[in-house]
């Protein structure tokens, strides 16, 4: 218990909670303009907490994490266009929403929904960072290859109109990821003399692109149709969900919250495999499947527990074994 | 599809070198797996386009489809280019212009000048002064971003 009432201490600290605000201020921005990212936000950050204190500066880069994490959903809902790979799930449905004129909802629940999964993943990691982090380091290739593959299953529940049609989607964003450098034999693929393309396909741009340019491609034929959609600033309001619906879907939240967990304390996966398996599970799992993809809250909560479950997650193997899972807890590693 | 699979695999012969040794998988083998599976979801696709006739939309409404999606290419592919011999600022305004003017439809000039050169420099400043953002520069004109 010692150790516990002495982080608070440290965290009740005005400084220590000007940090931790500042950094999630900051993460917001940068999860939230697509392109940018939280490693990118974290990377900048990283210089500035040199002269703080540890408690200060650790809280500063988590909560540029967390933030950032959190900050994709605004566009993913607002735009329809994720501000990170992890938001790419909120998006199917959070846009649907807003463009119902429950903007305001989205975005609450969406808050909500990362509050909860960031605490729910926090708690796990400091009830059973031991047990999670032997667990996870036991994941060799042969278990991230099972892990990836039942990500990929989600394809199914994704496609919703024709199986073969969302098929041959996931093929060709697998025939896109093998353009680059062999990351075994070290031989240019699909490359053609072409130096650029040596780093691959950079998955960021691939999914801005992916989300914005059919978006873009809506909006004129809208415009042309004089069908234009416009959000006003008076649609959107802050709109927690109610009670009931909370309690509707505890259990939902509590699930994904787990999923999320699980899959960030494997290093090498992360947020974007947490949030499409989490969207899967919610639109099997729900009595009403109809309403997804068509504005469902479920499938704004499933996905944003679950990618902020995977900032909590992300931890244990960073602090029981020093194992960094994924860019942006390698950056906070370089704190420590 | 199949013949964009087709392309693909012709692309891996040509571009990924073989390794020599038939019972390695080598860098050739995940995406040329790939290339034929997408073939092969190609043809199923041509089976049931056979078997089960969908609808076919109108020509006129198609015809909107298709200007509409070249003129979102053309834009992206002009940026691109535009990206590379002027760099971000110069690339910007004249891109924002070009859609706001001759693809919206939108002859105010003030609004074209107000929306370009408020997005150009407004991204120019937060992102590339603020944030210390890397913005490109211009093979051609070099602004010093």
């Amino acid at each position: 218990m010692d150790p516990f009432l002495a982080a608070l201490a440290a965290v009740s600290d005005p400084f220590t909670l000007c940090a931790i605000v500042a950094g999630s201020v900051i993460g917001i921005i940068f999860g939230s303009v697509p392109g940018l990212t939280f490693s990118m936000a974290l990377a900048l950050v990283l210089p500035l907490t040199f002269r703080f204190e540890t408690s200060a500066a650790v809280g500063m880069l988590l909560g540029t994490y967390i933030g950032g994490m959190t900050g994709g959903s605004v566009s993913a809902i607002l735009l329809g266009i994720p501000g990170t790979p992890s938001a790419a799930a909120t998006a199917l449905d959070g846009y649907k929403m807003t463009r119902s004129g429950r903007a305001g909802l989205a975005l609450g629940g969406a808050v909500f929904a990362s509050g909860f999964g960031g605490i729910f993943s926090l708690v796990i990691m400091i009830a059973s960072v031991d047990f999670v982090a032997r667990l996870a380091i036991k994941f060799g290739p042969v278990e991230i290859f099972a892990l990836v593959i039942f990500g990929l299953s989600t394809i199914c529940g994704l496609a919703e109109k024709s199986l073969v049609r969302g098929l041959i989607a996931g093929v060709i964003g697998l025939l896109l990821m093998t353009i680059g450098l062999d990351e075994v034999d070290g031989v240019a693929r699909m490359t053609f003399g072409w130096t650029p393309l040596l780093q691959g396909v950079n998955l960021l741009v691939a999914m801005v692109g992916l989300f914005a340019v059919p978006h873009v491609i809506r909006t004129l034929v809208d415009y042309r149709d004089q069908r234009s959609f416009q959000l006003h600033s008076s649609d959107i309001r802050s709109e927690l969900p109610s009670f009931g619906q909370l309690k509707q879907n505890v259990w939902l939240l509590c699930r994904c919250s787990a999923l999320g967990t699980g899959i960030g304390s494997i290093p090498g996966t992360g947020g974007p495999i947490a949030a499409f398996l989490a969207y899967d599970h919610a639109k099997r799992f729900s009595k009403d499947k109809s309403k997804f993809g068509k504005g469902s809250l479920e499938g704004v909560l499933a996905p944003e527990s679950a990618n902020n479950a995977v900032t909590g997650g992300a931890m244990i193997p960073l602090l029981s074994l020093g194992i960094p899972g994924d860019p942006a807890t390698a950056i906070i590693l370089g704190d420590f | 599809m199949v013949f964009g699979a087709g392309l693909w695999c012709w692309g891996v012969v040509v571009s990924i070198p073989s390794t020599g040794d038939e019972a390695r998988l080598g860098a050739r083998g995940f995406p040329m797996a790939m290339g034929l599976l997408l073939g092969a979801l190609g043809i199923v696709l041509v089976l049931q386009a056979l078997v089960r006739p969908s609808s076919v939309p109108e020509m006129g409404s198609l015809k909107g489809e298709f200007r509409t999606v070249a003129c979102t290419v053309g834009l992206l592919v002009g940026y691109a280019v535009l990206l590379e011999y002027t760099g971000f600022l110069i690339a910007t305004i004249v891109t924002v212009a070009v859609a706001v003017g001759p693809v919206l439809g939108i002859w105010r000039w003030l609004l074209i000048t107000g929306m370009s050169g408020g997005l150009g420099f407004g991204i120019y400043l937060i992102l590339g002064k603020l944030l210390g953002v890397y913005l490109p520069s211009g093979k051609i004109v070099n602004l010093a971003l």
